[in-house]
């Protein structure tokens, strides 16, 4: 897959200035980025890499492996309704986070999902504070997401962002709503968080 | 052989000052340990309670109400009674904590098990959370085994009546619920003349007692109105609300009891069933965390027939007269409800 490919797919240039590099608690220098269509292959062996258990509470489903169909549509972003970030550990992937905006409205289905080997870590709402920024600055205000009743994890990833989330429980489904408006607690959990996963100033778009 | 359920994580279920605290858990498993079984006290991993499980006894809206709730934060449900952000997960663990203690128990046909996990449970109702329960653990525990076709006792001697527990099994004839507790006291149920519903009239048995009841008084109530209920009622298992805020040293109630006094009432409860290895004790109340420790100790003991020294029982209380009137009270309300079945 190359560039021009990704080009026709995306509405905007790819957003490289989004790039940051990140270091978790315990030492491991992540990088974190916009997806881009030659993830392809790297989705796909992340994918392989995960726990039944994780793809459950992700997919809803077993879901051994991605469709062809599938990794096209996760990797080919329009970085406008449809958004996705990667979180790299060197050539590997360990997280992906992405939102997608509901037809004509301002409101954006949220999902991301850690590799099990570096969950817990922050991840999660590492990657939920860049998509929320981004989805703001592109006129989303809401987000929404479906998981499992049982999936403390991403529920806890929502709590802990410090956005208002109002949740509604059905048939073991649990579904999250926040307002992703900065608030002085969701600034609050953010400077809490700098000491748990810290952001370097300088993004890579800046060297550019 | 003791059968207690692993650890329960219920560290997230707090709330800065409240009485019903984690430490409480920590004084009850001190309590357990102080037995020192060795090899006769057997633990058992605990699962989460399964939706269908909690839904036998309380409603789908309920769970999904809590569920949320506890999701979007927690907070206070009502005056007495707060969630956290955990406390859906911890609840549904003490839930499916008296499950799995219930399920070894069968599994192995020997032994009394003892279920200690918060949040407690014997207020919760259907579909309300009271009390500072959640989840009603020993209703869950109950429903699961008359599902099988048991005939459940369900003795709650908590110092506070077990409004939830009454009202689940309210109509069940396969329940036999029994309930000794300080009145007038929070809920504000348990009269004497609560006898259980048309389908199951006789089979909700209350002895209120008046502040400074002692031992000898709650026994002889069991004794004179309870027993002879239970014989006719010949249960295959028996959950006990072991609450241990009746204990004189309790700062949320006035009844007089001493630890010795739950080891006798668990003697009793201990000679109930019909065969070995089906009576589980459910911890619920009692916030005096000396006074709980040494009751889960005197309590399991007796129930495990180790020898000890307890604190001496008590006696002398007022309530003889309660206990008369209530037994006169209960044969009236019960000739009342069968002669307008007739």
């Amino acid at each position: 897959m190359s560039k021009s490919d990704a080009d026709q797919w995306a509405r905007r240039p790819y957003p490289s200035e989004l790039s940051c590099d990140v270091v978790t608690e315990s030492g491991v220098f992540l990088h974190l980025r916009p997806i881009r269509p030659d993830d392809a292959q790297l989705l796909v062996r992340f994918h392989s890499g995960l726990s039944s258990d994780s793809i459950y509470r992700r997919y809803f489903s077993i879901h051994p492996e991605l469709s062809e169909a599938e990794v096209r549509h996760l990797t080919q972003v329009d970085y406008v309704d449809r958004f996705a970030f990667v979180v790299e550990d060197g050539s590997d992937l360990v997280g992906v986070g992405r939102f997608d905006r509901i037809p004509d409205t301002t409101e954006a289905e949220v999902a991301f999902i850690v590799a099990d080997r570096f969950q817990h870590q922050g991840i999660g709402l590492l990657l939920l504070d860049h998509l929320a920024d981004e989805a703001w600055s592109l006129g989303i205000t809401t987000f929404t997401a479906e998981t499992q009743a049982d999936n403390r994890s991403m529920m806890g990833v929502f709590e802990a962002s410090g956005f208002p989330v109002k949740a509604r429980m059905e048939d073991e489904v649990i579904t999250a709503t926040f307002e992703i408006r900065p608030t002085d607690e969701s600034r609050a959990s953010r400077a809490r968080r700098k000491n748990r996963i810290q952001v370097s100033g300088r993004r890579r778009g800046d060297r550019a | 052989m003791l059968v207690v359920n692993g650890p329960v994580d219920d560290a997230g279920h707090e709330e800065s000052g409240h009485p019903e605290r984690p430490d409480r858990l920590s004084a009850a498993l001190a309590g357990v340990a102080d037995l020192h079984l060795g090899d006769d006290l057997v633990e058992v991993e605990v699962r989460s309670a399964t939706r269908a499980q909690l839904a036998r006894v309380h409603e789908t809206s309920y769970l999904d109400e809590l569920g949320a709730f506890c999701y979007e934060g927690g907070g206070d449900i009502d005056q007495d009674t707060y969630a956290t952000f955990d406390s859906w997960r911890i609840a549904q663990s003490a839930a499916g904590a008296g499950l799995a203690v219930i399920d070894e128990l069968r599994r192995r046909g020997d032994g009394v098990g003892f279920v200690a996990a918060r949040p407690p449970g014997h207020h919760a109702t259907r579909d309300r959370a009271m009390g500072f329960c959640l989840l009603n653990n020993v209703a869950v525990a109950a429903a699961e085994l008359t599902a099988s076709g048991e005939r459940v006792l369900i003795v709650d001697w908590d110092v506070h009546h077990g409004n939830g527990t009454q009202s689940i099994f309210w109509n069940d004839p396969h329940v036999l619920y029994v309930s000794t507790h300080q009145w007038p006291l929070f809920p504000g149920s348990g009269g004497a003349r609560e006898i259980g519903g048309f389908d199951a009239l006789g089979r909700t048995i209350n002895i209120p007692l008046p502040a400074g009841a002692t031992g000898d008084v709650i026994e002889r109530a069991y004794e004179e109105i309870a027993a002879p209920v239970v014989a006719d009622f010949s249960p295959t298992w028996t959950l006990v609300s072991a609450g241990f805020d009746a204990h004189r040293e309790d700062p949320m109630a006035d009844l007089a009891l001493s630890s010795g006094d739950f080891a006798a009432l668990a003697r009793s409860v201990a000679r109930t069933p019909a065969s070995p290895g089906r009576l589980a004790l459910f911890l619920e109340g009692g916030y005096d965390l000396a006074a709980l420790r040494e009751s889960v100790t005197a309590t399991l003991a007796a129930t495990l027939g180790v020898e000890r020294h307890d604190e001496e029982r008590t006696s002398g209380g007022p309530g003889a007269d309660e206990v008369q009137r209530c037994a006169s009270e209960r044969a009236i309300a019960l000739r009342i409800a069968h002669e307008s079945l007739q």
